[in-house]
Parts: C-alpha cells; structure tokens; sequence
C-alpha cells in the first residue's frame, strides 16, 4: 500500500451494525478533510471528522472518497500524518498515510474507502 | 557587591532541533521568554515578573558568571512543557492553533485545554561553591510547576488574516483534489482495475486479488502524483503563509506557578534541606500594540533562614514572606526591541526582619531570527545578613534551537 493514498474495499457485516469514520490529522499540522460521497455531495472539515452511520447496510454499494491537504505548522520531525480509522464493524484500520515535507510544507492525501455486502 | 554574568538561555524545541537544517526549510519562530520557575527560585532568571508565553517542547537556561567559557556553568535551569512528553492524543491534533477558546463555542475559553497546553515542569542547579563571592556554600536543586490560566482572549490580527488565508487555500485545493477524484473514476484504466479487484476479492481470489491492488494503486499513485506535479507551485506557497503564524495573544494573562528548592550546603548527598518553597501567580494585561502591565503575588517560606532582625543581631529560624509588584513592558510590535521597568517588595510575616524591595530595568533586542541580546540593571533585594541592596548587571543573550526544521 502506497504510504500517501489509500484504497480499500470494506466488508460490511451481515447483520447491521451502527459504525464510524474518523479522518484525523496529525500532531502540529493544519488539515482541511474534503469528503465527497457517491451521490456527489461534498462537505469539508477542519482538522478531523467523525461520520457517523445507524447502520452500517446504508454504506452498502457506496464508496466515500476523500482527501486531505495538510500544513505543517508546527511537527515534529516535519511528518504529516493522517489517520483513518473505522469503529463500529470489523476492518484492519486504523490506516495511515503519510509524507515527510520541509519546514511549513503541504501536501494533499487521496482515500477512498469502497464498502460491500 | 557588583554581579556581572553573562546568561545564555537556549529555547529549543526538542524533536526537531538536531536535525539537519534543510536548505528550503523556513522559520517559524517559536523562541518564548526563559519561564523557568526553578531558574526564579534559584535567583537566575532574566526577569522576577516573568510575561505569561507560549511555551515551548523544551528550554534550558545556563548561566556562567565569568566572561570566558572554560570552565562548567554554575547554574542550569531545564523546563519541560508536560505534553510534549506524552504521545499525540486521539483527538488533540488540530487544536494547535484553537487551544484558547472551546471548540464549538469560539466565545468560552477552553480551560482544560489551556491548562494542558501550557503546563511546564521545571527543574534547577546552582553551584555556590563556584561563585566568586557568594555567602553560601554548596549546591541547591530546585524543582517547579508552572500552567496559565489565562493566555489573553483576542488573537494576534495577522495571526488570524494568516490562518484564515490558510485554510481557505487548504479548502480550494481539497475542492480541486475532490474533481479530480472523480475525474480518476471516468477513466477506463481506473474502471477496468476497479473492477478487476473487485471481482477478485468478492469471489475469494486471494492471489489474484492481491496483484490487481497492485495494479490499481500504482494506477492511481501515478494519477495522483502527476495530479499534486500540477498544484507543485501552489503547495510551495503556503510556506509564506505558515511564516506569518506567529502564535500571539492579547488581553488578560494568568500564570501559576509553584516549586521548592533543596540545599546541600556540605555537597554531601545524605544532607540536604528544603531550602526554599514558593508560590506565586502572575497576571496583567498584555497591549497589541506592545504595551503590558502584569502584577506579581509570592508566597515564600524559607526554613532556617539566616538574616538580621530588626535590633541588628543576626538570627534563624523559618520565615514566611509575601512579594508584591508590577512590571511595565513595552515590546516592540515586530519584537525587534523590548524595555520594562520592575519593582518588587518583599514582606516577612510576623515582622521579622525589615521590608526590603528590588528595582530593575531590563533592556532586550532581537539581534536575528530567535537570537536576542537583553540587558537587565538595578537593585536587588538587600541581602540576608548584609542591607546594601546588590546591584544587578547582566547581559543575556537568547538562542532559539529547533525553530527552523
């Protein structure tokens, strides 16, 4: 797996189960989260975003694209670092993406998670 | 008694200061005022009224009171700001920049937050026996604690046009990066991969599955790529952005701080005594335009302190003692320069030695990016057996470490 884009197909439980999706970034950075779902609706956060879902049947056939443009504002080791993790249902997450940048640099993560039954 | 010293104070972020400086990086200037609360309590630090900071991961202060550098320092103060001790939390990623106020509602201040991102632990050495003149013999340890309450509600206006800049350009590149997402889905290469995988996975073809997400993610790595290839420049220019966020607040300040200091007067291990344990907070109100007022509260208790009673003899036992004061500062809009005047008064509970007070002027000025050169000048407190007043005179000089990564 490339260290700054995912993809991954996700499994989705027989029975339906309530789940989450925290994107996050990392220590001393600034990020701005653009989530953009299979029926085009894009809405953006500020530094991390919990997506929560009653049931997990509703991401069935569903994929939720994502990306992230990080800042290094204050890092250690200038390290940008986003997290995505899945709660709720049985995934391998937490998955991480990231990218090593000079003083003050940006750079712009690319996520998709793709969910099947 | 004159006192000349000549005080260097590192202020060094610590995961990023070793490394080697990359020649495109930039400066974010992170060098904070010496806070130390050990450095205070062992009579070292640059200034009794120290202004509420932002602290640093880490700050060392070294003080050599000869003017060549051939022997050890005689005094060392180390502060460690707590958190940065600790793994990155969870959920405390973004709020480097939103740790004032909470985060849904821009008009409370995030107490706990504050707290957290500002407390310091302290600690502090100081050799007697290598001072020239010194009254006292041996080596004392201090140790101290030191949080904000209260960091000033209104944020630095250039700090704000830079954030807001930012994050807007943040959100035009997150909008751009989602078209392209979707451009990427259009593309008969990305279907057929797409698919491929998927077919593969859902029909349990484990191999097989896993070369086509080879396939698929090198595709999209090299879309990707070429994609960010495109907004190359853009990326580049929020380095000029970053370098105007100066992390700055205004408005009332509060600082707590706490410590106690332990004496080895015979520099044997297994005789040591409390030699000092104080208390003090410190508030004002900091100007944008660079003027300041704070005011000093301190409570002292020093246990079997040698001084002079009010009849001439000299006497021992424990004293209590309150400190009271101001300091007026005025700091260059751009810090380029600083000068403050304070004046401190200490009272003994109980009457048992005179008033005593101590009047400074300090003098500071930003010789470089994170290098700073401060003067301090005045009258110090009267000494515990002699009331002569020392006179006070050193020249400090700052180093920021780490800033520029």
């Amino acid at each position: 797996m490339s260290d700054n884009s995912l993809f991954e197909l996700i499994h989705l439980p027989k029975v339906g189960a309530a789940m989450s999706l925290e994107i996050r970034v990392g220590a001393g950075q600034s990020g701005t989260i653009t989530v953009t779902e299979t029926s085009g609706k894009v809405t953006q956060y500020d530094g991390d975003c919990i997506l929560k879902y009653g049931n997990s049947d509703e991401l069935n056939g569903r994929e939720l694209d994502f990306n992230i443009v990080c800042t290094d504002v204050n890092t250690s080791h200038n390290n940008l670092l986003v997290t995505v993790e899945i709660d709720g249902i049985s995934t391998s997450s937490p998955w991480t993406m990231s990218r090593k940048v000079t003083s003050g640099g940006a750079y712009q993560f690319f996520g998709t998670l793709s969910f099947y039954k | 008694m004159m006192r000349n010293s000549i005080v260097f104070v590192f202020a060094v972020s610590v995961f990023g200061s070793l490394h080697a400086q990359e020649k495109d990086s930039i400066n974010l200037d992170l060098l904070s005022a010496p806070q130390s609360p050990a450095a205070n309590l062992l009579g070292f630090s640059d200034s009794e009224i120290q202004k509420p900071e932002n602290p640093t991961d880490f700050m060392a202060l070294v003080q050599k009171e000869t003017s060549d550098f051939t022997t050890l320092p005689n005094s060392i103060a180390m502060d460690f700001r707590i958190q940065s001790m600790f793994p990155a939390g969870k959920h405390n990623n973004y709020k480097h920049f939103s740790r004032l106020t909470k985060e849904n509602d821009a008009s409370k201040i995030d107490f706990l937050n504050n707290l957290r991102q500002t407390a310091v632990f302290s600690f502090g050495y100081k050799n007697f026996d290598m001072i020239e003149d010194s009254m006292r013999f041996g080596q004392s340890f201090s140790f101290g604690l030191k949080f904000s309450l209260f960091r000033g509600n209104k944020l630095d206006e250039t700090f704000v046009a830079a954030y807001k800049e930012l994050k807007e350009k943040e959100a035009a590149i997150g909008l751009a990066g989602s078209k392209a997402q979707q451009i990427i889905k259009t593309e008969p290469e990305y279907i057929r991969l797409d698919s491929l995988y998927k077919n593969a996975v859902i029909s349990g073809q484990t191999e097989l599955a896993k070369n086509y997400k080879v396939a698929f993610d090198t595709y999209r790595d090299a879309y990707f790529d070429a994609y960010r290839e495109k907004y190359k420049d853009e990326f580049e220019s929020f380095k000029a952005i970053v370098e105007k966020l100066e992390f700055k607040t205004y408005g009332f300040v509060w600082d707590f701080a706490t410590g106690l200091v332990f004496d080895f007067p015979t520099n044997n291990f297994d005789y040591s005594l409390i030699g000092k344990v104080a208390g003090w907070s410190t508030f004002g109100y900091e100007g944008q335009k660079g003027l300041s007022i704070l005011g000093l509260g301190r409570v002292l208790y020093s246990p079997d302190l040698t001084y002079t009673n009010p009849l001439g003899a000299i006497d021992t036992s424990s004293v209590g003692s309150f400190d009271f004061g101001g300091r007026l500062l005025y700091e260059n809009p751009g810090k380029s320069f600083s000068l403050s005047a304070e004046g401190l008064y200490r009272l003994s509970f109980g009457g048992v030695y005179d008033p005593m007070y101590r009047l400074t002027f300090n003098a500071g000025y930003e010789i470089g990016k994170n290098k700073k050169l401060t003067f301090v000048f005045g009258r110090d407190f009267d000494g515990a057996i002699t009331r002569d007043g020392t006179v006070i005179s050193a020249i400090n000089f700052v180093m920021g470490l780490g800033s520029k990564k």
